[in-house]
């Protein structure tokens, strides 16, 4: 009867069993991206963050916690901070375990692996310390990140880092991931550029600007991508990542299967919706809008749709001067945000962008400017303003700046353009030591007021560590109320 | 004087002989017993009178010199004492009883019309927690014995039906049903007895002529709505007028302000062309234009979204057989349309117990018990609807069909949703099928022991399918999706038993002693393919595969089981019981575990010196033992890598749980001591005291996330319940006017006692946390309404520059710190059941009570939100409640704000509220037809009934319906009320005949 009451079960592996095989340890790493990708980690990672952004302008109040987010009225036990910490901690889990596992060496295989599980404990260790820890820039890093874990002890209860800290160990494990990968591996997984382009990122952040450059600038300079042609910049967004192609522009991008179409749970669902499926609540901020609208033959008008009121034979409805009339919900008008929706033509399909080339130019450009390289900057905004399809007058140089008078506005404002709902825009203006203004219509506005600013300086910049945390460690130390 | 030999027959109430009744003379000593054809022969006087007793029946004196032979016909006795209780493996006189068991016959089991046996054991014996959360016709229900004495394991109760575990019956075909909630009853169940045992036993025939009983019920079913209503079109725009008043006032004074930094004194056409600039409306009327209509609508949606519904039981059973072979057929036909659309439920059970011996030594039962379900819910989201829906949207079109309504359609409500349009196409349905076949085999080993082999197989099979069709909105974007899951469980039992008994003069002693196997298997298969033409909703009709899940499991137990019964002339009495069970579940160095019991009682009314007139009964019973419960998870000890996820269609594996080799069951230890009491032959009083402690729970402590991990299965903590279980039966009247009263009541208490490292366990509203109460309601406290500004207010602690930390209050949600405000566990609960009957008429009413304890009403973070969802329907306030809206106004309910105030509708102590009620679960009166009538119309019995299901609720709660679920389900504490599917108000009439 012994034998009888040893069962094992159907679609689980021992420990033993995954970590002493290359493909053991390849599953794991599969199961690493799979955290990522879980909406846990990528829906909350969007919201967190795009949704504290001029960008958006939400159409109505709702149950879900990403109200907390987009109108900085956060709670201390919310759900998608208490989701992201979680999910992120148990990839993070995945990868120590990987790499304590994994032997270096000849095996160009074992290599690559290694590298992946390096570059995801680094990104989401960097992911993280964004939205707990305050931006680098502020006060260079000295205030409380996140935990750092780089080991598999369960035993282990940690306290948080400073900021400074974190990002230390993000750019070794980074630097550790560029010599251990590469180049080869498809666009939804890591590789050594993809490596090289988040050290630029991240370096931007902390304020090194040199390093910032010189990655964004290897990367550019690698060869592997090429900026999307103008024709194609408005399905960008619905052309699955991966394969084979070379040339993309994605550089990285958490690949969604047709298994993994969330639906209502989508990102998209809150961006757009045909009618019936999602929930299309949350829509292109009139601020937004007006800096797009500089600009009419501007190819990024693609990614702002605004919806018409239609007739019973679905032709649109015009006012009295034969202009369409704009659909409205609960008195906002509404313009859907594109980049979420129809991969592979299902509505609610996308696979999130983390790193694309467009932002390796813009980050050249920002250092440039930040330089005092006028034209340098200039050329790279140029770049992505071409292939947005703008031209002559358009573009910019030294004696055609638009009305700017500062060369760093223009970085920024395109910066903006290019990458807005990309999950950016809230860390580019705090690390900039900018106040965020959302002086526009939208539920962020408390009643009977016009406008909210978030200066730079502002607890609510970060979030609260999530309570369920602080109660299973008392080690952690909560942020600021 | 002739003395003789005196012969005759003892027979019972069906006329069938009765082996084994003592026959005496009455003071004089001898006699004798019957013999195997109830015979009997004894010698005496004509002048002595002859006493007939049998355990169970009502002794009768008879005169010896009535005519020879003699013929006795005796009757089951009233006397609960002498009930016979069935104790899982074993069956015993009550009045032999050492251990707490709860009884429940058939007839106190069938006044509530449902098929749930479960629900309708609700408030029916003294310290079982029964509750019934969903009105839904076919929801499931929960139960606790006792309290909760486990976190992160089961809390409910073993099943074991005909003495076999696992199974279920029809409540239509149960004969009784014993609840066994102490070590003494439960301890023979080991390792799976830590949250009680429910004993069924269904009906067996009787020798003699075949019977045929005919039972049926048809009535109307209404949703009851508690003291829970949302407004009309009036009210709801007067309450949002007030709010975009506000907010249009303040923008619009907050733009002219900006203006004015250009313009110092702007004209008016200066003012409408920044407002417009601004996209701000030039008037409050434009503006209100945006959020409400000037003459509001008036839907009616929770009117739309219930029906009255119809629930149409019909039963029919058949038994009979002779001396050889016994026989029970019950067949049962179950029909309950919800109240809410779209929904209902249908079971058919057909049952057949067979009992044949094959000789004296061998005899053979079989069981077969078959039962086929399917149930339809509400594919279109009308329950949520009914309350979120706003008045003013019509939800027909102009001429009369349902209207499309979708994201883009010019509609108030907030989700935009018609739910009367996608009833009519989509689906969401399931069926089960179960099926359970018992064989039991016993041999007459000698005259003292007896061998049983009894042996069960039960498949399950589910199948649910859910349809988006391509004509709704959802169901646009896809062109339609369905979804089919499979599921399928076996398990497979055999417990073999050898039995014995022997009585050496005063001493009497029998035993089991047993071996027993079990696995249960379950697998699983689900798939959603999109892209299906209308009307259409077979899986090979979808264009897309979009998504394949499953799942499979197997565990096993094996187990050894002794026990030892000594009962010395009917005065004291002792039990001893061991149990050796092994699990697959345990991990792979603590497999297997010893649980025992041991029980004494005391029948002093059976005393010598005991004589009291007043005093019948009178026992004393004590118990202690140890029993277990094991983890929820199949494999909870291993540490796995768990396959179930894919990145970019390669398939991984991710880090599930951490290994525990040591993992086993958790050990409850239970004392019990208990005192039955009996007077006049006409109260009964059972007194239980309790207390059962879980050791080295199977707690899943929650680890911090840099672990990787939720948390880690250990055997730590420990919970203690203890509290008294009080059953008291009463006959008020015995004369033509007859009463009978039951009542019950279980009062408990509940500690944490130890946690790992003492650590808190957060769960939703609730903290589990040592020194308190499992179910501690934990958050911010809520300090009420500023009445200078209208703003929630919170509790916060301020420490000053001393030190010295006071209690003061906070408009800002994030400085409240929380606390512990109260517990969701009621002080006690109970039911009382009163019968009355006069002539052919009977009228019975039971009720069931809960009191103390506090109900997160979650459903008012929605509805009582001082207008954070000002797109959905609020509440109306109930009676007390003030809404403030002029500074100086003392009131309970915070300035209305649109899109919401300071977080006012967050958690907080705000919404608990007193859960406590008292129910009408049943009241029916009914006709029996008189003798006369029924035997010219050659029938045994006709009776006539109406029954009304939950009539009358009493209670403060301010929500639908105050009844909670038991059952926390991942983060979500017990005790929380949201917007449930109300419980049915039933009328019925019936008929019950007998042939």
């Amino acid at each position: 009867c012994k034998e009888d009451l040893d069962l094992k079960p159907y679609n689980a592996l021992t420990t033993e069993q995954i970590v002493n095989t290359v493909e053991g340890l390849t599953a794991a790493t599969i199961g690493t991206y799979n955290y990522i990708k879980d909406p846990y980690y990528t829906r909350n990672y969007h919201m967190l963050s795009e949704y504290a952004s001029d960008n958006v302008s939400l159409s109505g109040t709702t149950t879900d916690d990403l109200f907390y987010a987009y109108n900085y009225r956060h709670l201390k036990s919310q759900g998608n901070t208490e989701m992201i910490w979680r999910k992120g901690y148990q990839a993070i889990y995945g990868t120590n375990v990987v790499i304590e596992k994994a032997t270096r060496g000849d095996n160009a295989v074992m290599n690559q692996l290694l590298g992946e599980n390096y570059f995801l404990r680094a990104m989401i260790h960097f992911d993280l310390v964004r939205f707990f820890g305050r931006p680098y820039t502020d006060d260079n890093g000295e205030s409380l990140g996140i935990v750092i874990k780089t080991n598999s002890d369960v035993k282990e209860r940690g306290s948080r880092a400073k900021v400074k800290d974190v990002y230390a160990v993000v750019i070794s494990d980074l630097l550790e991931s560029i010599k251990l990968m590469g180049s080869t591996k498809s666009n939804i997984y890591a590789s050594k550029e993809v490596a090289m382009a988040l050290l630029s990122r991240v370096y931007l952040y902390m304020g090194d600007y040199d390093n910032a450059y010189k990655y964004a600038d290897e990367v550019i300079k690698s060869n592997r991508y090429a900026l999307v042609s103008s024709a194609n910049l408005g399905s960008y967004f619905t052309v699955a990542p991966g394969g084979d192609s070379k040339l993309q522009e994605t550089i990285f991008a958490i690949k969604h299967e047709l298994k993994d179409d969330r639906g209502d749970d989508s990102i998209g669902s809150m961006y757009f919706t045909s009618g019936g499926m999602g929930y299309g609540e949350m829509y292109a901020s009139e601020s937004y809008r007006n800096l797009l609208d500089k600009f009419p033959n501007d190819l990024r008008h693609a990614f702002v749709r605004p919806n018409y009121e239609k007739d019973a034979d679905g032709n649109v409805k015009l006012d009295a001067n034969g202009k369409p009339i704009l659909a409205k919900r609960n008195g906002y008008p509404i313009y859907y945000v594109m980049k979420y929706s129809y991969q592979d033509g299902v509505e609610t399909l996308s696979s999130p962008v983390i790193l694309r080339l467009a932002e390796m130019y813009l980050t050249r450009a920002e250092v440039s400017a930040k330089r005092g390289n006028t034209n340098d900057a200039l050329s790279d905004v140029n770049i992505i303003r071409e292939r947005a399809g703008l031209k002559g007058l358009e573009l910019f140089s030294a004696s055609n700046m638009m009305g700017y008078t500062n060369v760093l506005d223009v970085v920024l404002d395109e910066r903006r353009l290019e990458l807005a709902f990309e999950a950016q825009r809230k860390f580019d203006v705090f690390r900039n030591k900018q106040t965020m203004v959302r002086n526009y219509p939208g539920t962020h506005l408390p009643s009977g007021q016009v406008t909210q600013e978030i200066p730079y300086t502002s607890p609510r910049v970060i979030y609260y560590i999530p309570q369920s945390e602080l109660t299973a460690n008392p080690n952690l130390v909560q942020n600021p109320e | 004087q002739t003395t003789g030999v005196k012969t005759g027959t003892v027979v019972d109430e069906t006329g069938l002989p009765l082996p084994g009744v003592s026959v005496k003379i009455k003071n004089a000593a001898g006699g004798t017993m019957t013999d195997n054809d109830g015979k009997f022969s004894i010698k005496t006087d004509d002048k002595s009178a002859l006493l007939f007793s049998y355990m169970g029946y009502d002794t009768q004196e008879i005169g010896a010199g009535a005519k020879n032979p003699i013929k006795v016909s005796l009757k089951p006795t009233d006397n609960l004492m002498n009930e016979v209780v069935v104790v899982g493996y074993v069956t015993k006189n009550k009045s032999q009883l050492v251990s707490s068991v709860s009884t429940v016959s058939a007839k106190k089991l069938l006044d509530v019309t449902s098929n749930s046996t479960s629900a309708m054991l609700q408030g029916k014996a003294s310290g079982v927690n029964v509750s019934v959360p969903s009105g839904q016709p076919g929801a499931s229900t929960s139960i606790r014995i006792r309290g909760t004495g486990t976190l992160s394991s089961g809390s409910e109760p073993l099943m074991v039906v005909d003495g076999v575990i696992g199974g279920t019956a029809n409540p239509r075909d149960i004969e009784s049903i014993s609840i066994l909630k102490d070590a003494a009853a439960t301890g023979l169940y080991g390792s799976r007895a830590a949250n009680g045992v429910i004993v069924i036993t269904t009906k067996q025939g009787k020798a003699g002529k075949t019977k045929i009983d005919y039972s049926g019920a048809f009535g109307l079913n209404t949703a009851s709505e508690g003291n829970f209503k949302v407004m009309n079109g009036q009210q709801l725009r007067d309450y949002s007028a007030y709010m975009y008043t506000n907010d249009y006032t303040g923008k619009r004074a907050a733009f002219i302000k900006e203006l004015q930094k250009t313009i110092p004194n702007p004209t008016q056409q200066q003012i409408d062309d920044f407002l417009a600039s601004k996209d701000l409306a030039l008037t409050l009327p434009g503006y209100l234009a945006g959020f409400m209509p000037v003459e509001p609508g008036n839907t009616d949606w929770r009117d739309l979204a219930f029906r009255q519904g119809i629930t149409n039981n019909q039963a029919l059973s058949i038994s009979g057989g002779d001396e050889k072979t016994k026989f029970y057929v019950g067949a049962n036909y179950y029909d309950e349309q919800g109240t809410l659309v779209n929904t209902d439920y249908k079971s058919f059970n057909f049952r057949t117990n067979l009992e044949h011996k094959i000789n004296d030594r061998f005899k053979v039962t079989a069981r077969l018990n078959a039962g086929f379900t399917k149930t339809n819910n509400d594919p279109s989201g009308a329950l949520d609807q009914s309350y979120t829906n706003m008045p003013w949207d019509n939800p027909y079109n102009a001429d009369g069909s349902p209207k499309y309504v979708d994201a883009n359609s010019q509609w108030y409500g907030r989700d935009k949703s018609n739910f009367l349009y996608v009833s009519q196409y989509n689906r969401d349905n399931s069926r089960g099928q179960n099926l359970s076949a018992d064989v039991k085999l016993e041999y007459k080993v000698t005259d003292w022991l007896n061998f049983a082999t009894s042996n069960r197989y039960t498949v399950t099979n589910s199948r649910a399918e859910r349809l988006i069709d391509p004509r709704t909105p959802a169901g646009k974007a896809n062109r339609g999706e369905l979804y089919n899951g499979y599921g399928y469980t076996n398990s497979f039992i055999t417990s073999n038993l050898f039995n014995a008994a022997h009585s050496f003069g005063k001493h009497n002693l029998s035993g089991i002693a047993g071996f027993e196997y079990q696995q249960n298997y379950v697998d699983g298969l689900n798939g959603t393919g999109t892209g299906i033409l209308p009307d259409l909703s077979s899986m090979d009709a979808t264009a897309i595969a979009k998504g394949l899940s499953g799942n499979r499991s197997m565990s096993r137990f094996v187990s050894e089981l002794f026990m030892g019964d000594y009962n010395y002339d009917n005065r004291y009495f002792a039990t001893v019981s061991m149990r050796n069970d092994g699990s697959s579940k345990f991990g792979a160095n603590s497999r297997y575990g010893l649980f025992y019991s041991f029980g004494a009682g005391w029948n002093i009314a059976n005393e010598k010196f005991f004589e009291s007139k007043v005093i019948n009964t009178l026992k004393l019973r004590g118990s202690y033992g140890v029993t277990g419960n094991t983890p929820g998870g199949d494999y909870a000890h291993l540490d796995l890598y768990l396959a179930n996820v894919q990145y970019g269609g390669i398939p991984g594996a991710f880090p599930r749980s951490l290994p525990n080799p040591n993992l086993t069951w958790e050990t409850p230890t239970t004392i019990n001591a208990g005192l039955d009491i009996s007077f006049f032959n006409r109260i009964d009083l059972s007194i239980d005291a309790y207390q059962r402690t879980n050791k080295d729970l199977i707690l899943d402590v929650p680890l911090p996330s840099e672990t990787g991990f939720y948390f880690s299965t250990e055997n730590i903590g420990s919970v203690r319940n203890k509290g008294i279980d009080i059953e008291l039966n009463t006959k008020n009247l015995t004369g033509e006017f007859k009463w009978n009263t039951s009542f019950n009541i279980g009062i408990n208490k509940n500690k944490v006692l130890g946690l790992y490292r003492g650590q808190a366990i957060e769960r939703g509203y609730q903290r589990v946390a040592v020194g308190r109460d499992l179910n501690s309601w934990y958050m911010e406290e809520w300090a009420g309404v500023d009445p200078k500004n209208g703003d929630p207010l919170w509790y916060m602690t301020k420490t000053d520059a001393n030190g010295v930390a006071s209690r003061v209050t906070t408009n800002n949600l994030d400085n409240a710190d929380r606390q512990f405000v109260g517990t969701s566990t009621p002080d006690f609960i109970g039911g009382i059941g009163n019968e009355f009957s006069y002539k052919n008429f009977s009228l019975n009413a039971f009720f069931n009570f809960v009191s103390g304890g506090t109900v997160y009403n979650s459903a008012r973070e929605l509805f009582d939100a001082d207008g954070a969802y000002p797109q959905y329907n609020s509440m109306i306030l109930k009676s007390g409640w003030s809404r403030w809206e002029n500074p100086g106004d003392i009131a309970t309910h915070p300035k209305a704000v649109a899109n919401g105030n300071r977080n006012s509708n967050k958690r907080s102590s705000r919404y608990l509220e007193d859960g406590s009620y008292i129910r009408l679960r049943n009241i029916t009166l009914g006709y029996t037809l008189s003798d006369k009538v029924t035997e010219k119309l050659k029938l045994s019995n006709v009776r006539f009934f109406v029954s009304g299901d939950n009539l009358i609720t009493l209670t403060k709660f301010s929500g639908m319906d105050p009844e909670v679920s038991l059952v926390s389900e991942g983060n979500n504490a017990v005790g929380v009320s949201g917007t449930k599917y109300p419980i049915s108000k039933k009328v019925l009439f019936g008929v019950n005949v007998s042939f």
